[in-house]
Parts: C-alpha cells; structure tokens; sequence
C-alpha cells in the first residue's frame, strides 16, 4: 500500500502533462499506464497544433490559451519538440462544407486568429500539387504549428520524474477503491494505491474505468488508421485536413462503417502522414486492416495524384475517443469525491499543456483560470433507467 | 480444401514444399526472388547459360526440379506483405497486383540476413554486406569492387572470400572477429566430428585465399571506413580485438581498400511471426529474437509453422530436415492440433535434428556477435541508416528515459523507416545495453507493421480485394 | 567489372541476349537475367547511393532485398535495385526525389 498526493492514470499527452504540472506544484504523483508511455492513441497522433478546427461554441478561447503555452514549453522543458510551423488547409470536400467554412472563418478571425477563406484558384497556389478540381476552396492558416508527439510526452514524464513524480508503465488499473462516495484510491499489480485526488486521463478507456468506478462516462472512440509513406520530396506544403472533422459530428450511425477522411500531414522529416480511416467500434485494437489502407490510399491519391509512386511504409491503429458533443470531459464529478477527469479532447495537442495547467489548478486552489462549465461530466443527462 | 501456404524457396521452404505435396496437401510456395533457392541454392540466372555446373548447382537444380509436381503452385517474384492474427490471411504483392491468399495453415521459411555493425564510415558507398557481396559474384558473375576486405564472423567471410578470388578479384584482408579457435574445447569439439564435408570446405576457401594473397586474421575486424561520399571507400582501419571485441586501439592499422564487406553472422527474418502475434524469445546463439516452437514447429499461433534459418540461425542442413518435419507435419494436421499417433511417425525426423542442433550450438559459440561491437560506433555514426539516426541522437533518448528499441524508436523515428529496423534493431539494443547495462533480451522485440516491406500506394487501389482461397496467380 | 576468368570453383557462364539500358541519362550495354545493381557494379559504379541529403536514401546495403536501400526509380517507380532485372529500353534514375520547382 502507497499514499501519493495525486494519481493520474493515463500516460498519453494528457496524462504525461497533468504529472508534470501537478509534480511542479510540489505534488507528490504517481502516473500509471496499462502499457507504456504514449503507447495509446497519442503514438498514433501527428502531433499537429490546430486552433482553425476548433469547437466554436465553446472552445476558442481555451485553444487559444492552449497554443500560447507552446511559446516557451521548449525552454521550460529543456527538450527539443522538435517545434516548427506548419500551415493548415481545411478542405470543403463537399460543396455543403463552403457555408460552414466561411462562417468558421469569420468566428476565427473575430477571435485574432488568422483563417482565410481561399477559392480554387488561391488554393492552387498556396498547395501546386493539391487537385483543386476535386475541392471546392478551403480555409487556410498558415501559423499552424507541428511537433514530435514523443518527444513531448517524454519531456513532461522526465521533467516530472525529476520532481518526484513516479512512473509505473504496464500497470494496469485492476479496480478502485470507493467508501461512502469517495474515491480513496486504485488497486494496481503493485498493491493498493491511495491519493487525495485520481486523475483520470485515458481517453478511449474511460467508459469502462467510469462502470468501475460506478459512473457513467459517454466516451465513444472509432478505430482510426493512418499510414506513412516516403520518399515524396517536398510534395506538400501545409497539413491538408477535412472539413468533415467538425462539420459531421461522430455519432454511433454515422460512423458505423469504415469511411476515410482527409488527413495529410508532412513531418519534419521528408514523410507524409495520410490519414484518417475510422469507424465506431467497440474494440481496441490498433492494427490496420487492409479495408483501412485501402480507404486512406483512395483518399490520398485523390487529392495528391502524383502519389502513386511513392511507398506505403507502414500503417497503424488507435482507439481514438470523441464524445456527443464534441467537447472533453474535464474538471470533478458531481457524485464522487476525489475523482477528476481529463479525456476526450478534440484537438489534442494544442490545449495539452493548458490542461496540466487548469488539473493542478483545480487540485491546489478550487478554481480555475479557465470556465470549465462547457466541459463538465454533469452536462450530460444520465441513462435512461 | 485444405492449402499450405510456404514463404520462401530457400532449402527449408523447398523442402518443406515437397514433403507436403508427397503427403497428397495442396501447396502454394511463394517466393520474393525470380529463382528459387535462397541464398543457399543461388544460382545465377538461367539467361547466364552455366557451361558446367558444380556439385552444389546440380544438388540445387535437382531440388528446384521437384517443384515440378502437380500439387504445387510456385509464385515466384511475389512478396508476403501482411498477415492476420491467425496466421491464415496473408497480403500478396507482385508487379502492380496486391490482393488476399488464405490458407489453411502457414509455413515460415523467410531465411536470414547478414549483422551489420555500425561504425563511422559503414554507410559510405563500397560498403556492403558480405551477402551482397556473394550474390554478386555467385548470383551475377560481377566483382563489387576491385580491392576488397571482408570482416565479420562465421563461415561466409571465408566462403565469398574465396569466391571473389575465383572470380578474379584482388581480396586484400578477411578478418574474423572471433578468435573461434580459443573456444573449440573438448565439451564442443565432439560436434565437430563427422563434419568433414563442412571442414573440408572451409579448408578449400582457406587455401584459396591464402595462394591468392589474401590476408586473413581472426580475432581482427575493420573499425572504419575511410572515404567520401563522391569517391566512396578508399581505405580501412582495422584494429585486433579482447575477447568482447573491444578494439585495440593502439594495434590499430590503415589499409587501403575500395570496397568493404561485413558481416557479423546472421539475423532471422522475422517480420511475418512478429506481425502475427507469435512468441518470440531472445535466442542470442540463434541470432537474437526467435519464435518459440513447439517439437513440430508449430509456432503460438495454431496452424503458423516456422523453419529455417527464419526461425533460429542454424545453416541449410538443420533448415531442410525443418522443411521436411513442418511439411509433414502441417500435412498430417487437423484444425491445427497434432494428434498423438502422428507425433509417433514424425519422432523420428525430431530425432535426426538432434545431430543438426549439436553442430547448431558448437557454431553459434564459435561465432558469436560480442558487445564491444557496439562500442565502434562514434557520436556521429549512423545507427540507423533508413532514416539517418546517429548513436547521439539514441544517446538522448536513453537519457530522456527510454530504456527499450520501440521506446527509442518513438524518439528517434530509428526503426521507422523502409526496412522497419531490420537492421538496426540490434544496434538500437545494443547502444541501450551500453548506457544502461540492461541485457538485450530486456530491450524489447522491435514492432513491426503492415506492409512489413514498403508497398507503392498505386498498387493498393488497383485492384479490389479478393479474398482467394488456393490463389491461382 | 563483369567476371572474365572462371575457375572450375566458380563455374564458367555464357551471358547471352544484351541490350541497351539507360541509367541518369547514360547507356549502358546490360545483359538479360543482371540486376540493375550489377549492371551499375559492372560499370564500377556504386548501385544506387544516398541522393539530395535525404532520410530513406541509405544507400546499397545488403544486397538481398531485405533492406530497400538501393531503390532507384525505373520508368518512373520505386524498384530496388538489387533484386529488379533489366529489361530493354529500361530508364533509371538513382536520383529518386524531385526538387521542388
């Protein structure tokens, strides 16, 4: 048995965040995973920074806050990210994606964020090698940012480390421990663990942590695939993405089958990400399936023709969560003491350090900087009896 | 139906064909080469018109004409690129066409690949593998260089020595890194016996590298590659090594060479066993990660079999007697299962491996890779060559906490290249043995995904899927 | 440099049909059954080398097929060169990436 300050189960970008911000406090934290670091649906993630694709109604403001923590993380973390900017393209894939792309543009722009809405003709030539034809414009930021998603996790896990925070990779949650409303603690291989708070930041997981924990969590997650490919020069210039991400909400009917979405991300290192087949599912697999490869290939060589020569060099999957509405489960619930959540996030990697932030606020001082009403587990109405 | 599926016509796929055909099995032999054989049985090709072929091209030639038999189909120039978890459903590619085989059972016979060491100037141009530099010369009748230094360990050094000298080449230096002398003792030297054929033909590459010139020590290895990236190799430093092959630097000496080809034993190709979700243990005399097996070499996955040098480094004698046993045993199979009163016929071909793995084990403790290899490797040296990761940059991960090949790969992007590390997985583990003394076995076997060779975005839409099952080509 | 000599060790051959093949813009004379990667051998060029600083262009390594070093492109797609035949008319490229025009 082992008393800690916090636990945050999870160790995605989230999790890895929330332990160093929380370790930094002075907390005494233990960060588990039922694998290792990152090893979840943040090892299939490109490690974008968006605020273009932002939840409008609520979000804005809490992504901007998100990305303006970038501005010295290198330094403070003492690690190369491997930061650098990136410009993005939301593509209107279909003519009904035009009307909500303009008024996104003009929401974003009234926020300072600079979103140009750019037809056929200037889409060509901010992207040559994009086939316009199959488009119908798309909104354009060019400040977008990109990074190494490990090197990140890694950064916040060692710099916690040096805190005093402890890690305990392939230590899966095996039950929690609840008296009278109160949520003392977890029951790990190691033995039993007690903390004032538990953290939970895992994402695609937590429906079946909040049965345990005897509450309902609405997460749902679709299988996601994506696949990398070389030798392709310098082929594209901006991250290309769908306007399909926001404008068709995930639901259970719409995704059932598996149907590919526009996701292309250069790297820093001369590769191209493509992306995103999905499908809702129950399970939590993270191969591919050659309908999955299938379905990514089509799509890229669709927008990017010249393609076709170049090499599939390998492809992957990952549980990727969403919930109804599109916004995270973040801050404490209602019915059980002790237990905050952290799962769920659209855009993941821009409000990544923001969330460690707003966590150990909430832990040390009651409040937060940041109005987390929006994201509250008590907005959704319980099950139906 | 039931169809057996074999991956690779080196000596244990072919073997392993023929028996299952003579057990009355429907065969699909699939091959990525345009001539079966492997590299054991390579021949150059048929367009070269051998004049006189050795003893060893007929023995190939009499083996490759037995796939001429009505229940075997041969794909060759087709590559497996996927396999499901249970091990039935593989991805084939050839040309332009991708498409679904299904089988009712699985045999793995991918081979292996030479061990690569790093060391600074081992990715210059004119440094090669000692495979490559066999294949050219066997496979191709072409020298790959005009000056050439073979190091590395174990038998090939000698034997493509030799054969670059018959084909006229000038071969300055083969250096054996072991000095495998100092371990035959009497526990292991009674392997040795009745191994004549194998001693012979050592001595015959001896005595033809020392007529032409060559100069061969043991116990010695090149350390660096001297060169640029225009001209390419122009020389060497070669250094003798202890025991754990640490160089001696101050016996260090320069030569000159334009072409240098290494080759520190063998890597089984594992890809497929990996990506099917089969155990895998850390063998280091077998040459590193090797699927477990039960006695017929079935792997954890029912119905996926593996032989060969694919499944624990041990030559081609010990690879056909696997061949034939998993052929047979595939054959006779129900649903995967082995019952008990064929487990009686097949004791005896389990028996006749035993001789096989006596030579097996006294081999691999002649020719062990050691750790000092790793400590070859400078700041600056390439680790992993498909996405040019240096022995720094892996240095920082370890310090940032990384402590297996995935982890370290997840950092460094080392491994996520075209031959998803291959290559340098072992390298990867041993600059992480190196930091942190943990033992190899400790770093983790390498992920690997699919396609587990680089596949031409064209080729996945071009045709629709087809599942097949028995798969006319 | 294409064998000359043979040895009763190393079997004596008779390649047989040749053509012309064209490698960065130069022709070389290559004979059915040889590998892209021999015929640059024979002509004491290095198959294939690392091209425009790129990561994935390692160079020729292990000559079997297992490590894709040695891609050059042939008629306009990726092949290596250590496995892919020639063929009459055949166009080669070791200079795999575009620059950006």
């Amino acid at each position: 048995m082992s008393t800690w300050d916090a636990i945050v189960i999870g160790a995605g970008y989230i999790g890895c965040s929330i332990s160093y911000y929380l370790s930094r406090a002075g907390l005494r934290v233990l960060l588990l995973d039922q694998g290792g670091i990152g090893v979840g649906a943040s090892s299939a993630n490109y490690g974008n920074i968006q605020v273009q694709d932002a939840e409008l109604e609520y979000s804005l403001p809490m992504v901007l806050a998100g990305k303006a923590c970038f501005n010295t993380l290198s330094e403070e973390l003492e690690s190369d990210l491997e930061l650098r900017t990136l410009g993005c393209l939301l593509i209107a894939e279909k003519e009904s994606h035009i009307a909500a792309l303009k008024d996104r543009a003009v929401k974003l722009r009234a926020a300072g964020v600079e979103a140009a809405w750019l037809n056929r003709d200037e889409l060509h030539k901010v992207e040559p090698n994009l086939a316009v034809e199959q488009t119908f414009g798309a909104l354009f930021n060019p400040d977008e940012m990109q990074l190494n998603p490990f090197k990140l996790m890694w950064a916040f896990v060692y710099q916690a480390q040096k805190q005093g925070c402890v890690v305990q990779t392939n230590s899966p949650v095996r039950g929690f421990i609840l008296e009278n409303g109160r949520l003392l603690g977890v029951q790990t291989d190691q033995g039993q663990q007690y903390a004032a708070v538990t953290i939970l930041a895992t994402g695609a997981w937590s429906k079946q942590l909040g049965k345990q924990l005897g509450i309902h969590i609405p997460v749902s997650h679709v299988h996601g695939q994506a696949a990398v490919i070389g030798f392709v020069g310098p082929i594209l210039r901006n991250y290309l993405s769908s306007a399909a991400f926001f404008e068709e909400a995930h639901s259970d009917e719409g995704h059932a089958r598996l149907s590919a979405t526009l996701a292309i991300a250069p790297t820093a290192h001369g590769n191209l990400l493509l992306g995103e087949a999905s499908e809702v599912v129950d399970h939590f697999s993270q191969e591919s399936s050659p309908e999955g490869i299938r379905a990514i290939s089509q799509v890229a060589l669709r927008y990017l023709p010249a393609l076709g020569s170049a090499n599939i060099l390998r492809s992957w999957g990952a549980p990727a969560a969403f919930t109804a509405d599109g916004r995270p489960y973040l801050g404490p619930v209602d019915d059980l003491e002790g237990l905050f959540l952290a799962v769920a996030f659209k855009s993941t990697v821009v409000i990544t350090p923001l969330i460690g932030r707003v966590i150990t606020q909430l832990i040390m001082e009651g409040q937060t900087e940041l109005d987390i009403r929006p994201y509250l587990l008590s907005r959704t109405a319980p099950p139906p009896r | 139906m039931k169809r057996i599926a074999i991956v690779g016509a080196g000596p244990a796929g072919l073997q392993a064909a023929i028996a299952a055909a003579q057990n009355g099995v429907e065969v699909t032999l699939i091959d990525g080469n345009t001539q079966p054989g492997g590299q054991y049985y390579r021949q150059p090709p048929a367009n070269f018109r051998p004049q006189a072929p050795s003893k060893h091209q007929e023995k190939a030639a009499a083996l490759i004409a037995r796939l001429d038999h009505d229940r075997i189909n041969y794909l060759s120039q087709t590559r497996v690129l996927s396999i499901s978890a249970d091990g039935r459903k593989m991805w084939l590619h050839r040309g332009h066409d991708l498409w679904e085989f299904e089988a009712t059972a699985v045999i793995l016979a991918t081979g292996a690949y030479d061990r690569p060491a790093a060391f600074p100037g081992w990715t210059l141009p004119g440094v090669m593998s000692v495979g490559a530099a066999q294949t050219a010369i066997k496979g191709q009748r072409v020298l790959p260089g005009k000056k050439i230094l073979l190091a590395g360990t174990g038998p090939l050094l000698l034997a493509a020595g030799a054969n670059l000298v018959w084909g006229g080449a000038e071969v300055a230096f083969v250096l054996e890194a072991s000095n495998f002398t100092d371990h035959i003792t009497s526990k292991n030297w009674s392997a040795l016996w009745g191994q004549w054929p194998r001693l012979r033909e050592g001595a015959n590459y001896l005595l033809a590298l020392r007529k032409a010139g060559a100069v061969y020590r043991t116990g010695w290895s090149v350390i660096k590659a001297l060169g640029t990236a225009e001209e390419g190799v122009t020389g060497a430093v070669i250094a003798p090594l202890d025991g754990q092959w640490q160089p001696l630097i101050e016996k260090a000496e320069k030569v000159e060479c334009d072409t240098i080809c290494i080759g520190y034993g063998f890597i089984p190709e594992t890809a497929l066993g990996r990506l099917a979700g089969a155990a895998h243990g850390y063998q280091n005399e077998l040459g590193g990660w090797v699927p477990q097996r039960d006695p017929f070499l079935q792997t954890s996955v029912s119905g996926l079999y593996a032989v060969g040098d694919g499944a624990g480094i041990g030559g081609a004698v010990l690879s056909e007697l696997e061949g034939r046993l998993a052929g047979t045993a595939a054959s006779l199979a129900q649903d995967g299962e082995h019952k008990p009163e064929f487990k009686r016929k097949l004791k005896p071909q389990i028996k006749g491996l035993e001789k096989e793995r006596k030579f097996q084990k006294l081999y691999s403790q002649l020719f062990t890779p050691q750790p000092g290899m790793h400590s070859w490797a400078q700041e600056d040296t390439v680790i992993c060559r498909c996405e040019n990761v240096n022995r720094a940059a892996i240095e920082s991960a370890v310090v940032l906490g990384a402590q297996t090949i995935n982890e370290v790969k997840g950092l460094t992007r080392a491994g996520m290249g075209s031959c998803q590390g291959r290559l340098c997985s072992h390298l990867v583990a041993g600059q992480i043995a190196r930091l942190t003394g943990k033992l190899h076995a400790d770093c983790g076997l390498s992920s690997i995904r699919p396609p587990i060779n680089p596949l031409a975005l064209a080729d996945v839409t071009g045709r629709g899927p087809t599942i097949e099952e028995g798969g006319e080509s | 440099m294409r064998v000359q000599n043979h040895h009763r060790q190393l079997p004596e051959i008779e390649r047989g049909a040749h053509f012309i093949v064209t490698i960065d813009g130069r022709q070389y004379e290559a004979f059915a059954g040889e590998t892209i990667a021999a015929v640059l051998m024979a002509n004491g060029r290095f198959p294939s080398q690392p091209a425009n600083d790129l990561p994935g262009l390692a160079g020729f390594f292990c000559g079997i097929g297992i490590c894709y070093g040695c891609q050059v492109l042939v008629n306009g797609r990726l092949q290596r060169a250590c496995t892919t035949r020639v063929e009459p008319q055949m166009i080669i490229s070791t200079q795999i990436v575009k620059e950006e025009e």
